[in-house]
């Protein structure tokens, strides 16, 4: 990080454009919870449509400017999407059943498959996005896809995981740098150095979280014994309560470990974005947002899940709100490009797989 | 005819900046765009009316990827109710706009999951049960005692007492033509303890402990008997097949909550996992008092071992066939009756 991510140091002229979020959550939880119950009852087949009214929900509530970004994803695209990716879930899963070395086999297929995967979901989310009718769209090639996704994906079991900040930084640089906005490229700016520090720091918090982690287990188990209890049965419903409440709280002090890695990746990642000439400027304290995770997803379990949508957009809002743009010039000279729809198979097969991709 | 009209942004599609305009339907059903050097009339043919969520920016796209935003304003919601067309996507704005629906969404998505849960995953699985290939359904029972293979022994009993045991699973295994490429394996079973269960494809396992319980292998036949009861209905697969299901059901509610929200959803599989069904354990013990008939043998066997093995079972796991949901005695009564 550099000296301008520290406060406002900027030469005369340079003007300031905060980003806004206006969606609620009791707004969103009646359109969750309605979307909920359809996807349900249509037994999965309008979670395509779900997406696209979520996506639309939070895009439309946050400003830049006085204009709100777009989503235009068709859902019969993502339904597409959603039955290819099922069906390689679905191979994946038969294979590990029959047999251990067919599974492998399908597991370096799909390591081969997922440049192309991660590629075209990338694409796809930056198409369907837009501000002030202008698409964003994405440069990556397959090439650069298939070392950072392949190659170095494969490389970090040989390495001991050592190359993971070094993979985080060719991750995003790959996912943000090769962004364009209409006829803009965005560039990125961050050095390796810096996520080899942030990563350090977040090992030093999840040794902090194991510590606690164990602290509690240690002093329910202290008085467990102090108070001569034998350890429940294993077919009890305690025995379920207790492994469901061990999960739970192994949940929640993950969220923890989640929200400083928020703070300081996104700190890092997005103060070094420009686009253009215009440079995005995070402001994201790592200690509240790790507070805000850990409180929602406390919530969260305590709720039983109705606590989600309140949760999602309580993160929304945190992240758009502590984001701005230093401008060099205006916002309203941007030019678009041409367009195409991209194919909604790569970005749905990454939402299923969970390939991480992007902030 | 009422007038609807409503100030909007209109951007061009070629660059980012935006012009102030009000925007009205006319009377031929058309869209008129007015502004500072914006005039345009567009066809209702021509729009594409984005979906309204909740109180979010609302778009119209025109062609050429110009385009309209509208803020929620009450006149912004009479005008883009005189265009939106489709009257599902009408209703479902509607629904997402009302606490009241929420509350009854709530209520509705909990009975909902719970009927498909309980009803609908069994009925799916004994249907798809049906397109599994034997093959396949082999080679799970396989690669199931492979897994157990990691927490059992091999069987410390003798040879002399393993034939004994033998004769007595062969005993019931031969008379039921149904039940093809069978196979018994005998495990030191250490802490699950005396246990006997069926996996897919016909395997069933007993441990050295059950076999010592026993005090006739008449119990053994009919504990055999029941086991083959369950594979003889394909228990094991469906089994499989409904906890499948509810992982997937699981993927597809959580599939874009970024939250952890797992664990609500993790609860059904655990329930699931407890063990075969009420149904499952009835059908399995008809089909070994059916068998017990036939054989000549007397029912009052079965009701021996069962109640043995629950004394027994104190501390161990519970055996698969000691499941909870029928009580032990109930299950020792209708052996009895
Ligand atoms: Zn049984």
């Amino acid at each position: 990080m550099d000296s301008d991510s520290r406060g406002p140091v900027f030469a005369a002229g340079t003007r300031v454009e905060r980003f806004r979020f206006t969606g609620t959550g009791g707004e969103y939880f009646r359109i969750w919870i309605v979307n909920l119950l359809l996807t349900i009852v249509t037994l999965g087949i309008y979670s395509a449509w779900a997406k696209v009214r979520k996506q639309r929900y939070f895009y439309g509530h946050t400003h830049l400017a006085g204009s709100t970004f777009d989503y235009h994803a068709r859902p019969e695209a993502i339904l597409k999407g959603r039955l290819i990716a099922a069906a390689l879930l679905a191979v994946y899963v038969a294979a590990g059943e029959i047999s251990p070395f067919l599974l492998v086999a399908v597991i370096v297929a799909y390591v081969v498959i997922l440049p192309w995967i991660v590629v075209k979901a990338l694409q796809f989310r930056a198409r369907v996005s837009s501000w002030r009718g202008i698409r964003f769209d994405f440069d990556g090639q397959l090439g650069e896809a298939a070392i950072v996704f392949s190659l170095l994906l494969l490389l970090m079991p040989l390495t001991l995981g050592l190359i993971l900040p070094y993979w985080w930084y060719r991750r995003q640089r790959f996912s943000i740098g090769e962004l364009r906005f209409g006829a803009t490229h965005f560039r990125f700016k961050a050095e390796v150095g810096a996520y080899y520090r942030v990563f350090l720091l977040l090992l030093a918090v999840l040794v902090g979280v194991m510590v606690v982690a164990l602290g509690c287990a240690f002093v329910v188990a202290l008085v467990a014994t102090l108070a001569d209890q034998t350890p429940p049965e294993e077919d009890s419903l305690s025995y379920y309560l207790v492994g469901s409440a061990s999960y739970a709280a192994g949940l929640v002090f993950f969220s923890v470990l989640n929200g400083f890695a928020r703070g300081w990746i996104g700190n890092l990642a997005l103060g070094n974005t420009y686009v253009g000439e215009h440079r995005l400027r995070p402001r994201f304290d790592a200690a509240a947002l790790a507070w805000l995770q850990f409180t929602n997803t406390l919530l969260v379990v305590v709720t039983l899940g109705l606590f989600t949508p309140w949760a999602q957009i309580r993160l929304a809002k945190y992240t758009v709100e502590h984001m701005s743009i230093a401008l060099k010039g205006d916002l309203d000279s941007f030019v678009a490009a041409q367009a195409q729809p991209g194919s909604a198979t790569g970005g749905e097969m990454a939402d299923i797989f969970d390939v991480d991709i992007g902030f | 005819m009422a007038e609807f009209s409503a100030p909007a942004e209109f951007f061009d599609g070629r660059t980012s900046r935006p012009s102030a305009v009000q925007v009205r339907v006319n009377p031929r059903g058309a869209l008129e765009i007015r502004g500072v050097g914006v005039e345009l009339d567009v066809p209702r043919a021509e729009l594409r009316v984005g979906e309204r969520v909740g109180q979010a920016t609302w778009t119209v796209e025109l062609a050429a990827g110009a385009a309209l935003a509208f803020a929620a304003t009450s006149e912004a919601d009479a005008l883009l109710r005189e265009l939106e067309n489709s009257a599902p996507k009408r209703i479902v704005h509607a629904l997402e706009r009302s606490w009241r629906w929420g509350v009854i969404s709530v209520v509705s998505t909990a009975a909902a999951l719970w009927a498909l849960i309980v009803f609908g995953v069994p009925q799916f699985a004994v249907r798809a049960v049906a397109l599994v290939p034997p093959e396949l359904e082999r080679r799970l029972g396989e690669h199931g005692i492979d897994w157990l293979d990691r927490f059992v022994d091999p069987s410390t009993l003798d040879a002399e007492r393993r034939a004994e045991v033998e004769t007595a699973f062969a005993r019931v295994a031969t008379t039921n033509p149904k039940l093809a490429a069978l196979r018994l394996e005998l495990r030191r079973g250490g802490a699950i303890g005396p246990n006997a269960f069926a996996l897919p494809g016909g395997i069933v396992v007993m441990t050295d402990e059950l076999v010592e319980l026993a005090e006739h292998d008449d119990e053994l036949s009919a504990v055999f008997a029941h086991e083959l009861g369950h594979v003889a209905r394909r228990h094991a697969l469906q089994r499989l097949l409904e906890s499948s299901a509810v992982a997937l059901i699981t993927m597809v509610i959580t599939s874009d909550a970024s939250t952890a929200t797992s664990l609500g959803t993790s609860l059904p599989t655990v329930l699931l996992e407890a063990g075969y069904s009420r149904g499952m354990e009835r059908e399995a013990d008809e089909f070994a008092l059916q068998w017990l008939s036939s054989a000549g043998i007397p029912h009052e066997r079965f009701a021996a071992i069962l109640e043995r093995l629950e004394r027994a079972s104190g501390s161990a796991a519970i055996p698969e066939f000691l499941s909870t949901h029928p009580t032990t005695s109930a299950r020792v009564e209708d052996a009895r009756r």
